[in-house]
């Protein structure tokens, strides 16, 4: 299930070079998916295709199980969110009427839609009683961006396409807007489908990053992987020179006890005080730099022991990952 | 001045026929000219042959336009509002047109993102955000099919045009005045009458 690409391309009329060039992708439900490259690279087209703005050459693009383009455009389109960068809303329309356009569409009855505003303004943390009845314009930017995810999540859909949604925001809005991403995201269990050209934004959201280049898929991987090892220069490039520090807030301590084999170390001496399977290495780190203990305990989401970590199992977990390509 | 005085009541007949010549000229037109403007839009090719051809009604003088039609549709008001129409369709459909390619394309994307359908787009987007334009357009033409009514009375058309032309066949200079005046009052009452109902609609988005 999910959403799964077929040898997908797509050539514009009049152009040399197909834009989006014989694409296989798999992608499963509950994914946050972040499609990473240059302007031109295809990923926007890619993009397009999943809700059919724009319809692929050759190959097939299936949601769970269905190909796509037996499926009426415009139903498809209702059933999935979509967010494009900050002047979708529309500007003749009170914020309340802008958010709830899908399910007007698909004909809800107006008590469950009238609800549905103030649950969907709750969410993206702004106050129906003041922002109902405003137009976007009467909004800053960062406040427009809320209302157009609390309008692609409207009808509720399992899956949301979102185009550089977050571009034209300024740096410290942008992140407070990831952040929230982030949470709804956690709650709602969506399958997210993100562009961006900015690499920072696709680390910090990303499940899996797919970099693109020339309509090609060059690599498809977790954040820390293709942080630690890009598949090829131009990953490398597009990554850049990322610190210690950025590769550890990237990697688990899962991870680190599955790459060094400290799972197997003894039961724990201290076990109090310990930090989770999926908390980030670099809060370990800090951790023991504070105590100055030898090792922290790690347990999973239970609360049962899964093993010590200690300052050598990071190291070798990063030089692992790191310079030697796997 | 005096005969405004002395015979307001005709100035009032002839202000009521023109303005009501000039009222279901405009509905007409704004009938013909949104579909048209919208078309024009939706089918690209067809923007130019359709503006050039308004544009060359355009350039004929009216009362030439006027004499032409009177083998077509003989004297009277018809062939009036007809004439008037042809003037009005330039002003309007390029305006319609111009509204609606003056919509930020991202909405539309949006919209069809969204899933509404091409006839949803144009009646619950286009038309609304086009509207405060138009209604500039309107205002334009309504004023300019107003001072070619005046002409219209030369064919037997009515309105406050023969009051005029009465006062330049017998040299009677204070009718003139008279419909002059009876003119420019319709004129700017409309063009008032249009701005504010502009002025109505565009605070809500700004």
């Amino acid at each position: 299930m999910g959403i799964v690409f077929k040898r997908v391309s797509k050539m514009y009329p009049g152009a040399k070079t197909p834009a989006v060039d014989g694409v296989d992708l798999v992608f499963g439900e509950g994914e946050f998916i972040v499609f990473l490259g240059p302007s031109g690279c295809g990923k926007t087209t890619l993009l397009k295709m999943v809700n059919r703005l724009y319809e692929p050459t050759e190959g097939v693009i299936e949601i769970d199980g269905v190909d796509i383009s037996t499926i009426k455009g415009e139903e498809l389109r209702r059933r999935i969110g979509y967010v494009i960068q900050q002047n979708g809303l529309f500007p003749h329309m009170r914020i309340e009427d802008n958010i709830v356009v899908v399910p007007r569409l698909l004909g809800w009855d107006r008590d469950r839609i009238d609800k549905r505003v103030d649950e969907l303004l709750e969410m993206v943390h702004l106050d129906p009683a003041i922002y109902r009845k405003r137009y976007p314009r009467q909004l800053s930017g960062g406040q427009q961006q809320r209302v157009g995810i609390a309008r692609a999540m409207a009808a509720d859909p399992s899956i949301l396409l979102m185009d550089e949604p977050f571009g034209a925001i300024d740096p410290i809005t942008r992140t407070s807007l990831q952040d929230e991403l982030l949470r709804i995201q956690k709650q709602l269990k969506k399958t997210i489908l993100f562009v961006t050209h900015d690499v920072d934004e696709a680390l910090r959201l990303a499940d899996r990053i797919v970099v693109m280049q020339s309509g090609r898929v060059v690599q498809v991987g977790t954040p820390y992987e293709i942080l630690a090892n890009p598949a090829n220069d131009f990953v490398r490039q597009l990554v850049g020179e990322r610190s210690l520090f950025r590769r550890m807030s990237l990697l688990k301590n899962r991870d680190v006890l599955r790459l060094s084999g400290a799972a197997e170390a003894a039961a724990a001496a201290d076990a109090s005080d310990p930090v989770g399977l999926d908390d980030s290495v670099s809060d370990t780190f800090a951790r023991l730099v504070e105590t100055g203990k030898e090792s922290i305990p790690v347990v999973d989401e239970r609360g049962h022991f899964a093993g010590m970590i200690g300052l050598s199992h990071i190291l070798d977990s990063l030089s692992r990952t790191g310079s030697e390509r796997t | 001045m005096k005969y405004l005085l002395t015979h307001t009541d005709r100035v009032l007949d002839l202000f009521l026929e023109h303005l009501s010549m000039t009222a279901l000229s405009l509905c007409i037109s704004l009938l013909l000219a949104i579909p048209i403007g919208i078309a024009i839009t939706k089918y690209k090719r067809l923007y130019v042959p359709v503006t050039g051809l308004f544009g060359i009604l355009y350039t004929i003088p009216s009362l030439a336009l006027f004499a032409l039609l009177i083998p077509v549709t003989g004297l009277g008001p018809e062939t009036a509002i007809i004439g008037l129409i042809a003037y009005s369709q330039m002003i309007l459909v390029r305006n319609v047109a111009a509204a609606i390619r003056g919509i930020d394309p991202l909405i539309i994307e949006a919209a069809k993102g969204m899933g509404m359908s091409k006839a949803q787009i144009v009646f619950r987007i286009e038309i609304p955000l086009a509207v405060p334009v138009v209604v500039a357009g309107i205002r334009v033409a309504a004023v300019s099919i107003i001072s070619i009514a005046t002409v219209a009375a030369w064919i037997n058309a009515g309105g406050l045009g023969t009051l005029i032309f009465e006062g330049l066949y017998r040299t009677h200079t204070d009718k003139i005045v008279a419909g002059t005046i009876a003119i420019a009052v319709l004129a700017i009452g409309t063009d008032l009458l249009f701005r504010a109902i502009e002025r109505l609609l565009s605070p809500n988005m700004s």
